[in-house]
């Protein structure tokens, strides 16, 4: 699933209440895509989904990128998309979606250093 | 001498009642006119009567109170119970599942002529149940504001023939709501006639309709601000012409939920690349498709949604790599 806002934060508000279904949200979304799959896909098919849809958001303008439940994203999904995101000012991710995006910071390293 | 006195008796016990009628009615007299001291007596009847409609209208964001709970202020004093009769709209909620036929015919004589909103759940009802739902249908629906029907339409006695024997317009309808609860591995077979309200309902701005099928060329469709569409299965036979056809005539819709309700598509279909035609949708705001993936790129290459404040895609992949979710993609985006 993923979730769009126009309205700035609006992520972080959903974290702050604790629950993520749609239902709960505070903040009504501009897109909610949901992708499941008819029986099963093969291993890593979500991963491949994740990284087609962003190439198609436009990253450039996300302030704040959340990755829950069981996000899995890999090392080359974050170098793919790492240099549209230049206004990212905060994320937040499940452990799923963030080693990956540590080995994306050790291989591509800001030149202020690693956070 | 004995039967004299049997006769006076009887005088005097009728004039003792007499002098008691009088003195109810004269006590009766006074409780009025004390009653009419009180300071919300001197609220305008219409104002005591719009409170009352809030309390009669609040089933449906209540579940807990129960239908008719209102009534209780017709046992408040004579005044209360004068307003509440003399306010046919107060009436106009006339639930089938909760009422008896007396109950029901009772209702309906107090809301005259007002608009009705009509809700029945028809499960398990039997034929004599549904045949006295279809007559006072038949009887109301030139007056009918809102009907909503839900149950096992497949179980329960003709629903169908009720509807095919709909065939008055109904020019007051804002709202119809249809539900089939039936086994969801049965067909759908529960179509809307194409004779339902004579084909004239100018009014009608939402419809929902669950598991229970409407031909896209219905004129119903037109004039829609709402639109929910739930089937449990895609409808493989609907063609891409048809439904953009319907779509070309919604163009007041705000509102469009579909569940597997738009055209499907085999893997090879070559439509979505072949694009000849697309429909605008200027007014709508709020899309919810839920579909094959192929089917939501399908319907989502041949839309111009200009107003969109929020899309909601449930596609469901049939693809062991998810290739055909790219067909989806490039049009959430």
């Amino acid at each position: 699933m993923v979730v769009a806002w126009t309205a700035p934060d609006a992520d972080v508000k959903v974290h702050d209440s604790g629950t993520f279904p749609v239902i709960h949200m505070s903040v009504s979304p501009h897109l909610i895509l949901t992708v499941t799959p008819d029986s099963e896909w093969r291993d890593g098919t979500d991963t491949v989904i994740f990284d087609a849809i962003l190439s198609h958001l436009p990253l450039h303008a996300i302030l704040t990128l959340s990755a829950q439940y069981n996000t899995r994203l890999s090392k080359g999904v974050w170098l793919n998309h790492a240099s549209r995101l230049t206004m990212l000012k905060r994320a937040f991710l499940v452990p799923t979606a963030v080693r990956a995006f540590r080995e994306m910071l050790e291989e591509d390293a800001p030149p202020s250093g690693l956070p | 001498m004995d039967a004299i006195s049997a006769t006076a008796q009887a005088h005097l016990r009728k004039a003792i009642e007499d002098e008691i009628k009088r003195s109810g009615q004269v006590i009766q007299k006074l409780k009025y006119r004390h009653n009419a001291l009180a300071p919300i007596s001197r609220l305008p009847p219409e104002t005591l009567a719009k409170i009352f409609s809030i309390l009669s209208l609040s089933t449906d964001d209540y579940e807990d109170v129960p239908y008719l709970e209102w009534i209780r202020v017709t046992h408040v004093c004579h005044r209360w119970r004068e307003i509440a009769l003399s306010f046919p709209y107060l009436w106009s909620y006339i639930d089938f599942t909760e009422l008896t036929l007396a109950g029901i015919t009772e209702v309906l004589a107090q809301a005259k002529m007002s608009p009705l909103h009509f809700v029945a759940n028809i499960f398990p009802w039997n034929k004599a149940q549904l045949d006295a739902l279809g007559r006072q249908l038949k009887a109301h629906i030139s007056h009918t504001r809102h009907l909503s029907i839900s149950g096992d339409f497949s179980i329960s006695g003709d629903f169908q023939t009720v509807l095919e024997q709909l065939i008055s317009p109904a020019p007051v309808l804002v709202s119809m709501s249809l539900t089939n609860s039936s086994c969801p591995f049965l067909p759908t077979q529960r179509v809307i006639p194409d004779s339902l309200f004579h084909a004239t309902a100018p009014k009608l701005t939402h419809l929902e309709l669950f598991h229970c099928n409407i031909g896209w060329k219905s004129p119903l469709l037109k004039g829609l601000q709402t639109l929910k569409i739930r089937a449990l299965f895609e409808q493989a036979m609907l063609m891409i012409d048809d439904w953009l056809a319907a779509s070309d005539e919604m163009s007041q819709l705000k509102t469009l939920f579909l569940e597997n309700t738009t055209p499907a598509v085999s893997v090879d279909n070559p439509l979505i690349s072949e694009l000849q035609r697309t429909v605008t949708l200027p007014s709508l705001t709020h899309f919810d498709i839920n579909a094959s993936a192929k089917s939501c790129a399908l319907t989502l290459a041949h839309l111009v949604l200009p107003a969109l404040i929020l899309l909601r895609v449930t596609s469901r992949s049939q693809s062991l790599e998810g290739d055909d979710v790219r067909f989806v993609i490039p049009y959430v985006a």
